[in-house]
């Protein structure tokens, strides 16, 4: 039995890790952000080509199969894509070593969730001790994660006018052309009903957040 | 000084006077609850206006994702060996396995495809809750202030104000609306008892009054009830067209 008492350690990757004495050599970190922003498939082709292998073998390794491997690995790119809509990657970041360690997580969070508290406890130890990139990275992709999902959450529980209104205002929309397409009497209806549905959203958003 | 949140949000729109936007921002300085606010509110706006970039690349990811999950499932699984009673195992697992699955797709010829997500009762209530905006006509000689707050609010959809300021009300379209806010707030038993209410009194609601406890049902995820409530509504009713078409999609 292991010093926890319950688990077994994760396996560690077999192959080398990244190296983290370079950049990535898949991109250059300038343009890094712009390309995640844009969803770029060559970049994306790139990660799937050049992570999904070590991290597919580890997953299995670690009491999963195939298709969840896939499912972590998809989650974890669309992390790394909001954080970089959001804010963007830290420059100083290896984007391999990175994603492979948000999968590492994704896949750790997933299995404690299956587990008993106790086990859970002793699992704790576990997350990020393979630390390849900045833990400072990671933390803030999670958060950014977590975060876009209560504006998610509480946005989708608006009335349906409300969602309609604020993306036709949030994406530019002409005033006069929302007023006509939503039936309104006039642009400072309109500016009410935004605030209100503003306000409303903001009330669910506290909500969802004191929730999770 | 305490500033509202509309007074806020007409601030980030840039629609107060010169010297409101100024009071506003030296408040903003000293006071750290009414930045956090603005700066809650501007999180917000930031996530819609992202959103069609993040969706976007979201979209090049799915279509990436799909082409690996093809390739994925044209590689060989890795082969194990076994004896030879266990490879015999493994045949009569197979075999068990196959005759399941023939008997499941039975099942599924035999009775009805269980509803797609886009049809499921809590989807549908979220797509046709949409109430039209209310008046508390001013030839009524009882409306007073708190009603055309009432009003101005749940045409605002902040219905959780709306049950406050109507609770204990007792004029039929001051229930129409609580019961409609109390619905919008989830508290679907509460609603639907007013409702019924209205629905005894004989109100002009009536038609209304099914439609929602409909919704409210549908809410609910009690499917049954909520077609029950959709068939009561008249023909010559506005609402008649919506239930049908709800109607439709709940057999489908």
């Amino acid at each position: 039995m292991n010093p926890s008492g319950y688990l077994k350690p994760f396996r560690t990757f077999d192959a080398e890790p990244p190296d983290l004495t370079q950049k990535s050599g898949l991109v250059s970190q300038l343009d890094l952000n712009q390309r995640l922003r844009s969803g770029d498939p060559e970049l994306l082709r790139g990660l799937y080509t050049s992570v999904l292998p070590s991290v597919k073998s580890w997953i299995q390794s670690n009491s999963g199969t195939t298709e969840d491997a896939l499912d972590i690995f998809q989650d974890s790119i669309e992390a790394l894509i909001r954080k970089a809509v959001a804010s963007g990657i830290g420059h100083d970041s290896n984007i391999e070593a990175l994603l492979t360690q948000i999968c590492k997580n994704k896949w750790i969070d997933k299995i404690r969730k299956k587990k008993t508290e106790d086990k859970v406890r002793s699992e704790n130890p576990l997350r990020y001790e393979d630390d390849y990139s900045s833990e400072e990275h990671l933390i803030a992709i999670e958060e950014e994660e977590l975060r876009q999902r209560s504006l998610h959450t509480s946005f989708r529980r608006l009335s349906s006018t409300c969602q309609q209104l604020l993306e036709m205002v949030m994406t530019g929309q002409d005033v006069k052309s929302i007023v006509k397409k939503l039936g309104m009497s006039s642009p400072n209806t309109m500016y009410r009903r935004k605030h209100a549905c503003m306000e409303s959203w903001r009330t669910y958003l506290n909500d969802v957040r004191i929730g999770s | 000084m305490t500033v509202d949140d509309q007074k806020l949000l007409a601030y980030l729109d840039g629609q107060l006077p010169d010297t409101e936007m100024d009071a506003i921002a030296n408040l903003a300085e000293r006071d750290p609850e009414v930045m956090s606010r603005l700066a809650e509110y501007q999180d917000m706006t930031k996530y819609l206006r992202d959103r069609p970039v993040t969706e976007a690349a979201l979209q090049n990811l799915h279509r990436v994702h799909t082409d690996v999950l093809k390739v994925e499932s044209t590689l060989p699984r890795t082969p194990t060996v076994g004896t030879k009673g266990q490879m015999r195992n493994r045949r009569l697992v197979l075999v068990l396995l196959s005759l399941l699955a023939l008997g499941a797709i039975a099942l599924a010829i035999l009775y009805q495809p269980t509803p797609s997500d886009e049809s499921s009762p809590e989807i549908l209530y979220a797509a046709y809750f949409d109430p039209a905006e209310i008046s508390f006509a001013t030839r009524d000689r009882q409306t007073d202030e708190e009603l055309l707050d009432a009003a101005e609010m749940f045409n605002n959809g902040q219905y959780n104000q709306v049950i406050t300021l109507l609770e204990g009300r007792v004029e039929p379209k001051a229930r129409y609306a609580l019961g409609i806010s109390l619905l919008d707030q989830g508290r679907t038993i509460q609603a639907r008892q007013v409702f019924d209410e209205l629905r005894r009194d004989q109100t002009i609601y009536s038609d209304d009054v099914y439609w929602y406890t409909g919704l409210s049902h549908l809410r609910d995820g009690n499917t049954l009830q909520a077609i029950t409530a959709f068939q009561l509504i008249d023909r010559s009713s506005n609402k008649k067209r919506a239930a049908e078409s709800i109607l439709e999609k709940l057999s489908d």
